[in-house]
């Protein structure tokens, strides 16, 4: 066989056609790796996020109020749920929390108007710097999260009410942190927590200004 | 020979002289009431309208096609009864004609047209006692207009009213009539009554009733020793007699012939064991009333039947919580009542009802607080105020604990009174002339300890009677109209206390569903609580009354004392109640080692804190054993408002501690619910000690002061520290020592056969791997850093045989141990992934719920938080607790406590 030098056309669309071939293949890696991956890269895990409020004047003596926010959920029902959130108790003040707009199921008639009541001890929260916040239905799934009463809006579990202490000063940023977090199946393998990273969390901060 | 042959002749006649023939009359086998029926009829001659019942009790005759006039004359005939007129017609029966009548009350308005007496020529005949007396007849029900002759029972004869075809039954009644011309009979059918003015009452049917008598009269012979057939007779001669009556009698007869005569061909029915459904409903019942109070519902029952159910021992925080808020009522409210420690002016019930659970938790009644809620019970009119309520309740109140009152009358008073509102029927009402079964069962449970006298007794014997035929198809009980699950409670309550088994006894039995099964029937499994009525949902009261129903069963079923008898329950000594007052426990090691600069530590805590009361200090000194120092006293992690302050004095060995807010004065305040909590921890430090020693701890002088005015009331409190002691052994090498923590009891997913217990070793590094073998037994202990924590001792727990001896789990040779590190327990986490969080609350929940598997011995260990050999909702809680409130776990402080004392 000859060889012979290939006419610039052809060239010119070989390498056209080379190039499309290569953007398809992209294309369908895209689209592939979007379905398959979903949950750890496009943001379908569950996450947990405590939703950062603008900057906060250091002489602002008003209570802070900080939305706890769940993006989804799973399959499953969750009859119980907990988190626990690290904060600087020097230089905030934790004063307790306020219910959200995430229903539980009401074992009372068909219209999920119940809202969760939460366990929070704010006096203890305050010694130990830590807050801890569980919720528990003992009726074994009847007062349960699901997904279906989640609003396509944004979805508030919970609220949480701080105020500055006067140590604060200008420029101080108070990181409020997930120690842990889970929203519990009774099948452990469908619930939701940090520690198996079917749960993402993003933790929040409350930044002092002037 | 001829003499032995002679007398084995003759004993063998004797014997069969003692059988009752007329039992064996056709020659078979003994025939049933339904075989019998086949071949017999009945027959009687009645004269109840003048007040003498039946003149021939009830006799079998046989069905051969014969005329009513032809049987009735072989009755009269087999009786030696002579009769006037013919078998078309029988004008008299032979009777002392010259008695005088007591004519029913029916017949009141007529007795100006009826006599005194007959013509006294020996039968009672037409026109004797009026011009209208005379014998009629009926067959069953069907009232007779034709001569005798015309009749033949079991056949299809034209009814002369209807001309309809009707098949006459076998039963022949012959009634003798002083008015009316049957009128005073009572049957529908005669039309004849309608000419003057209608029947004077309704007679109900007594066929089959007739029939068993004579049944028993002619063929199976009345053998009892009770009075079961004249008890029958007496509703078969009462023309006024009601279906009810006469059902139950066909019953107790029907029942009294089988046990006596087919007692051999019947399995009896096998009483039913309620415990799973009672188990579940008292931890339900104990979940939703978390916390009762003094209330109608949600407080008392709820406690009664839980205690009397022994789901918690009496000194269950559960209780002592109780009673702590009842203290708090009872002093305001007696207090705004006025009136001699009456909790209402005008319900002695709301006394009643306090006093039965106070005394079902052993707590006496006569000093609750400031008040003796016996007191007004010698105020009659205060008792009888609200009713028949009032005195039954009385009597149970006082008898749960045998108060005495100043009136030493009141109980007889109580129970006449009761005793006088015995209504006609047999039962009794809060109004009206009908039995209820709620008044009925609840009176005879008040009567029970009156039964000796013999008008309680008979009145009883009525009232079980009367229970009985009321009952329903389905076993149950309607009240006020209703078929309810309270009234099948209150009838098993009753039946319990006189000694009957609701669940087995024929007379609360129909179409074999006895009234215990009625009950069941309102069990609402999935919520594990009762229904008041079909289909109602769950109810609190519902389920309260059904508990203790459940539980008086149960009770009555292990042979012990009925539910208001409580002479089985221990009471506390008026002198020993210490209301209010808190309580100080010391927790320390059994065992140290006589290692040189070896730290221990012991645990102060109390069982109870008043956040709202204001305090500023608490103080208390701790006697340290020579050869120990003090290396530190910290503050329990829930304490909040103070700081420690501590001196060890030299030479005396009194550590002084006191705690408080120097600078601010803060109220000191204690975070969460759950008690007994931790207040202190002292370290200890080994100075000297030797093998052998025994190094006593004692608290003492401990106070909580609310402001600086010594003078002022209630400025402080004195903690009872009397058990806040304890000693230490001092060992030499490594020794062990074991507890017991808890024991399952088969209740809730614990079983009876296992015990969890710890196992403190000294002389070990801590987590060192430890192994049980005592050559039978072989287990691997989990360490427990929070105990080890706690107590400054490496502690391990297992969950082992219940029935292995404690001591050898104390010896040494039992133990191995290790370099390896031991695997640990955490108590609460029940995955253990290290972190305690809803999913392990859940995992309680769930696992009470059993929607999981039976836990294994580690989920069991690590679940059973609050270590009362039951895994429950309360683990749950604890579980919350512990997480929101950062109290420690009840089994922590357990296992810390009993190290002390054992």
């Amino acid at each position: 066989m000859s060889k012979r030098s290939m006419n610039p056309k052809t060239k010119k669309k070989l390498i056209i056609g080379i190039s499309a071939g290569v953007l398809v293949l992209l294309l369908i890696l895209f689209l592939l790796l979007f379905k398959g991956c979903s949950h750890s890269i496009f943001g379908g895990t569950p996450t947990l996020s405590i939703e950062t409020p603008q900057k906060i004047s250091k002489t602002d003596t008003q209570e802070i109020m900080l939305d706890v926010t769940i993006s989804s959920f799973g399959d499953a029902i969750y009859p119980a749920a907990s988190m626990s959130i690290s904060f600087d108790s020097s230089r905030l003040e934790f004063i307790g929390i306020e219910e959200g707009n995430v229903f539980i199921r009401n074992d009372e008639g068909e219209i999920p108007q119940k809202l969760p009541e939460w366990s929070c001890n704010p006096e203890q929260c305050n010694k130990s710097g830590k807050i801890n916040i569980m919720y528990l239905d003992t009726t074994g799934g009847k007062n349960a999260f699901s997904k279906e009463l989640l609003s396509t809006d944004e979805n508030v579990v919970l609220r949480l009410k701080f105020r500055l202490r006067g140590s604060v000063r200008s420029g101080d940023i108070c990181d409020l942190i997930f120690d842990d977090a889970v929203f519990a199946a009774s099948d452990e393998t469908e619930s939701l927590a940090m520690t198996t990273d079917t749960l993402k969390v993003r933790n929040g901060k409350i930044v002092v200004g002037d | 020979m001829n003499k032995r042959f002679l007398s084995i002749l003759l004993a063998v006649v004797m014997v069969f002289t003692m059988i009752p023939l007329t039992a064996f009359a056709n020659g078979n086998a003994l025939l049933t009431l339904e075989e019998l029926r086949e071949e017999k009829g009945a027959i009687t001659v009645e004269a109840y309208n003048i007040g003498h019942g039946f003149l021939v009790e009830p006799s079998l005759y046989t069905k051969e096609g014969k005329s009513t006039g032809d049987i009735t004359v072989d009755f009269l005939t087999s009786k030696n009864i002579n009769y006037q007129g013919s078998t078309s017609y029988f004008s008299g029966f032979e009777f002392d004609d010259t008695v005088a009548p007591q004519y029913p009350d029916y017949l009141e308005p007529y007795l100006g047209e009826l006599n005194n007496e007959g013509d006294g020529n020996g039968y009672l005949a037409e026109f004797d006692y009026s011009q209208y007396a005379g014998w009629v007849y009926t067959i069953n029900d069907w009232w007779a207009s034709l001569g005798a002759d015309s009749s033949v029972p079991g056949q299809e004869i034209t009814d002369y009213n209807t001309g309809e075809p009707v098949v006459l039954g076998d039963i022949i009644r012959w009634h003798y009539t002083v008015y009316g011309y049957g009128a005073d009979c009572g049957f529908p059918s005669n039309v004849m009554a309608e000419y003057m003015g209608g029947n004077l009452f309704t007679q109900e049917d007594k066929s089959d009733l007739i029939f068993i008598l004579a049944a028993i009269n002619d063929y199976y012979g009345n053998l009892a020793t009770d009075n079961v057939y004249e008890t029958a007779l007496a509703v078969a001669a009462d023309p006024l007699a009601t279906a009810d009556d006469i059902t139950a009698q066909e019953a107790a007869l029907t029942s009294y012939i089988e046990n006596t005569f087919f007692g051999n061909e019947e399995t009896p029915r096998e009483a039913q064991d309620v415990s799973a459904v009672l188990n579940a409903v008292m931890a339900q019942l104990a979940t939703t009333v978390a916390e009762p109070s003094f209330s109608s519902t949600g407080g008392e029952w709820t406690v009664l039947s839980l205690a009397r159910g022994e789901y918690y021992a009496k000194n269950n925080a559960y209780f002592t919580g109780y009673y702590n808020r009842i203290v708090e009522m009872v002093n305001e409210t007696a207090a705004s009542v006025n009136l001699n420690g009456a909790l209402q002016k005008n319900k002695s019930t709301e006394n009643s009802r306090l006093i039965v659970a106070l005394s079902s938790i052993g707590k006496d009644a006569t000093a609750v607080g400031d008040w003796n809620l016996v007191t007004p019970y010698n105020d009659f009119d205060w008792i009888k105020k609200q009713g028949i309520n009032g005195p039954i309740w009385a009597l149970i109140a006082l008898d749960s604990n045998g108060y005495v009152t100043t009136d030493s009358t009141i109980r007889q008073q109580c129970v006449d009174y009761i005793l006088e509102k015995q209504l006609d029927d047999g039962g009794w009402a809060l109004s009206g002339t009908t039995a209820d079964p709620d008044m009925t069962g609840m009176a005879l449970q008040a009567l029970r300890a009156y039964k000796d006298q013999s008008a309680v007794s008979a009145a009883a014997e009525e009232a079980f009677n009367r229970l009985s035929s009321i009952q329903n198809d389905n076993g149950g009980y309607a009240s006020w109209g209703t078929v309810n699950s309270e009234s099948c409670a209150q009838v098993i309550v009753a039946c319990t206390a006189w000694g009957i088994n609701p669940d087995t006894d024929s007379r609360f039995i129909k179409n074999d569903n006895s009234v215990v099964d009625a009950l069941l029937d309102h069990y609402l499994e999935n919520e594990a609580l009762f229904e008041h009525v079909a289909n109602s949902g769950s109810d609190l009261m519902a389920t309260e009354q059904a508990t203790y129903a459940l539980v008086a069963y149960k009770r009555f079923m292990n042979s012990k004392t009925a539910l208001y008898d409580m002479s089985d329950v221990t009471f506390e000594g008026k002198d020993e109640v210490v209301v209010g007052k808190p309580k100080a426990t010391l927790g320390l090691p059994a065992q140290i080692t006589d290692d040189i600069g070896k730290t221990f530590n012991a645990t102060i805590s109390l069982d109870q804190w008043d956040n709202t009361a204001g305090y500023k200090l608490i103080d208390f000194i701790v006697d340290v054993p020579e050869g120990l120092s003090v290396t530190a006293v910290t503050a329990g992690n829930r304490l909040g408002g103070g700081t420690v302050n501590y001196n060890l004095e030299a030479g005396t060995g009194k550590l002084r501690v006191v705690y408080f807010d120097a600078n601010n004065h803060s109220d000191i305040t204690v975070s969460g619910n759950a008690f007994p909590a931790q207040f202190f921890t002292v370290t200890f430090k080994v100075d000297v000690a030797n093998e052998g020693d025994k190094l006593g701890v004692n608290i003492s002088g401990m106070s909580i002061k609310l402001n600086s005015d010594s003078t002022e009331e209630n400025a402080m409190i004195i903690v009872d520290t009397a058990n806040a002691t304890g000693s230490i052994d001092v060992v030499k090498g490594i020794s062990y020592s074991a507890v017991c923590l808890y024991t399952g009891d088969d209740v809730d997913l614990i079983p009876s056969t296992k015990k969890a217990i710890a196992v403190s070793v000294v002389g070990i590094e801590n987590a060192t791997k430890l192994t049980y073998n005592d050559g039978t037994n072989e287990y691997e202990f989990k360490y427990s850093a929070e105990i080890t924590e706690k107590t400054g001792v490496a502690t391990y727990v297992a969950l082992v045989d219940a029935s292995i001896d404690m001591i050898k789990f104390a010896t040494k040779t039992n133990f191995t141990f290790t370099e390896d590190t031991a695997s640990e327990i955490t108590f609460g986490d029940s995955n253990g992934d290290g972190v305690i969080n809803a999913q392990d609350a859940l995992a309680a929940v769930d696992t009470w719920l059993r929607k999981t598997d039976a836990p294994d011995d580690a989920e069991i260990l690590a679940l059973n938080v609050n270590s009362d050999s039951r895994i429950n909702t309360f683990d749950a809680l604890g579980i919350v607790e512990a997480f929101v409130d950062d109290s420690e776990y009840l089994i922590v402080t357990k296992a810390a406590t009993l190290s002390t004392n054992n």
